[in-house]
Parts: C-alpha cells; structure tokens; sequence
C-alpha cells in the first residue's frame, strides 16, 4: 500500500502530519484528500508526499568492510545542452571501480533516470571522458564524468573524497572553484595564513635589502613557528 | 496556491552487509510516466545494483512529493497537538486518520465533530465514495464506513476522550 502524509504547520511554526493508505498512487484522489483536509483544519499545509516499499531479494551479502564505489555524471538541461545543469551522484554500498564502472550506460541513463532536479544525464560510455579518481586531483571542466574510488578501510580517505564529493556537487566553475578554496582553508584552519604571508614578506624585504637584523629576523621566525602551532 | 510536483520519484535502495549495517543509495525517475513503468525500471536498478555490490539489497522505496507554493499561512490560535480523531473502518478493522489544527468550528459543544458540516462531508465523501477502492487500511482493504470523529490532544488518554465521539 502506499502511505499518504500531508504535512501541516501551525501558527507557532510546530509542524505534524496527518496519514492515509492508498492503493495506488492517484494524484486526483490525493488532490482531493488535501483539498477536504484543508477545509477542516486551521494550520496550513506545506507539502504531500507519497511512498511505497517494495521488498526485493538478492544476494546473501558477502561484504564487511564497507568500502564505496560511486560516480558522479553531469546532467543537461535540453534547453541549454552545453552547460551542466546538474549533478547525478550515486553511491554503491560495497563495491568498488571496475564493478560500479557497469552502471553506466545502462540502466541509469538509457532507462531514464534522471538528476535530482529532473535534468537529462548524457549517455555516457566506459572510456567516454576521463576517469578521475580524486587520490590525483580535483576534476575539471573538460571531465564527462567522475569516478571516485573510496578505498576499502581507510576513513581518512573517506572524509577527504567525501569533501572531494561535495565539490563535485558545485559543477558550474564559480562554485567548483569557491569550493576548491574552502577546502585550502579547512587545510589550513585555525592557521593564519596571511598573516604568515606577511611576516614572510617582510623578512625576504630584510634580507634582500640587506639591512637585516638577525634579532628582527629570529623575532618574526619565532612568530612564524608559533603561528604554526609548532610545540 | 497550489501543489507543485517535484519533478523525480525519488526512488531509496537499501543495501545490508554481513555485519548487519544498512546503507541507501538513491536514484530518480522523472515524472510524467505511468507508475507500472516507475516500478519496472526502480526494479531494474535494483538488478543491476545487486551485481555490482556485495551487499544485499533488501528493498527499495519509491517516493514523490508535492510542495505547497504560496501556502495561505496557517489561522490565528492554530496548534497542531490539537487533532480531529475521525476512525474509520474498513471490513470491520478500525485505522485513524488524524486532522491537526482543526478547526474549532467543526468541534461540538460536546467534544465530537461535526459530521453534517459542508467540509466533513467532503472528507467523507472523498475517502468512501468519490474514490471508491483508493483510501484503504493498511492491509488494503478498502474503507467502508465512519465509526468515529472527535477531537483529541496529543497527550489525550482514552478515559479523558469526549463520552460521545459520533455527534
């Protein structure tokens, strides 16, 4: 059966919902129900949604170590095909790069799944593009699709794709690139980096100039060392 | 004011390892197809997920929303712990469907509500007539007949409901 809830929100902003069961999911029957729900209730009513469960049977599973294979596809907008529009990222519980690598082409795309906002996913063939696995860098522009590879056992790794992920979240230059930056900084947190900057260019001044006083100079180290955070 | 689809079903797989951990991954449908083609494809998904992990698949779960674009705002005094109670039966089987913030026009002297009114009527005739077969209990059998309609708070026990709950 599929479950019906109406969400509702009152005026001190507390939300709840209100269910029913449904054979199918009938959008005129649906539409029906909120509209005689709206005439009985004072709150008003911010979204519907709909689901349904369906059982499935596969394998016993045979994996533990929790390792991900994912991919990450750029999605169009057939009004403006040359631009990205979206991103569709998947996730695959145990897996890992040559299996996940047969998800694509079928049945993702040619079945018509789509991104999240509803946006087209190109028909994309193994060796289409360039594979990136983010160990070697950050994808670019000219990249048709991401391949991330998670390694099994090593969550390091796992937050630093994950943080990889989220730039491939922002495929549109601009927020790639803000991205890009708020990563260097997280590198960087809790460091002042401009301040380093500073004081280095200060000490090449001294130097270059050659009027450099070593008790400047061990000054403005020291303070280096300490903005560092060196013991 | 009105309802605005989100342009996916929104299709929920669940993965299991042979520690017992659970997983989702998620995939999307657009819109605009007949649910039969909805399913078959999620199926399909499901297949070809299974041969490229070691997990089990266990199920998945089809969803779609509709959201409200200019809600009306909600009425002066509403609250939400304050709910129509309407039971409804279906084979003789009881199943609730709550209606928060109702409005206290709807409520009578006596705590029940009121069933003659205009908007009850059309809940009532929405659930057992106008779509006959479509609102069901959770097993699936169809509703047949009201049994009762009442208002209740969150924190309303049995012994402090209203004595006659069918005005």
């Amino acid at each position: 059966m599929w479950r019906l809830r109406v969400w509702f929100q009152d005026v001190s902003g507390t939300r709840s919902y209100t269910g029913a069961w449904l054979r199918s999911p009938n959008e005129t029957a649906i539409f029906a129900f909120v509209e005689a729900l709206r005439g009985l209730s004072d709150a008003q009513i911010t979204h519907v949604d709909i689901s349904r469960r369906y059982p499935y049977t596969s394998q016993v599973p045979a994996g533990r170590d929790r390792g991900i294979g994912m991919f990450v596809q750029g999605a169009y907008n057939p009004d403006n095909p040359g631009v990205i529009a979206d991103a569709f990222p998947m996730w695959v519980p145990e897996s890992e790069v040559p299996a996940i690598r047969d998800l694509w082409g079928y049945p993702i795309t040619a079945r018509g799944f789509v991104s999240r906002a509803g946006y087209n996913m190109d028909e994309v063939l193994p060796q289409d593009g360039e594979p990136q696995s983010l160990d070697n860098e950050y994808p670019d522009d000219s990249d048709d699709y991401y391949l991330i590879a998670i390694r099994r056992n090593f969550w390091h790794k796992l937050l630093r794709d994950a943080r990889a992920y989220n730039t491939l979240s922002f495929t549109l230059p601009d927020a790639q690139a803000r991205r890009v930056r708020l990563d260097i900084r997280d590198l960087f947190r809790g460091v002042p980096m401009q301040e380093i900057l500073q004081r280095l260019d200060t000490i090449i001044q001294l130097l270059q100039g050659g009027s450099a006083n070593i008790d400047e100079v061990e000054y403005l180290l020291m303070q280096l060392i300490e903005a560092l955070g060196a013991p | 004011m009105a309802l605005v689809p989100d342009p996916v079903y929104t299709v929920t797989y669940t993965f299991l390892d042979e520690t017992g951990s659970k997983a989702t991954t998620q995939a999307y449908i657009r819109q605009g197809l007949v649910i039969q083609d909805v399913i078959a494809r999620a199926t399909a998904l499901a297949a070809a997920l299974g041969a490229v992990s070691n997990a089990q698949i266990t199920g998945y779960t089809i969803s779609r929303s509709w959201t409200e674009d200019a809600p009306a705002g909600a009425g002066a005094g509403s609250r939400v712990e304050r709910k129509g109670r309407t039971i409804w039966l279906a084979d003789n089987y009881k199943t609730r469907i709550d209606i928060p913030s109702v409005a206290p026009a709807q409520i009578l002297s006596d705590g029940a509500l009121n069933r003659n009114s205009v908007q009850f009527l059309a809940l009532r005739a929405v659930l057992l007539t106008d779509f006959l077969g479509d609102f069901t209990d959770s097993r699936g059998v169809s509703l047949d007949a009201l049994a009762a309609a009442y208002e209740s708070y969150v924190r309303t026990t049995p012994r402090r409901q209203p004595t006659r709950k069918l005005a």
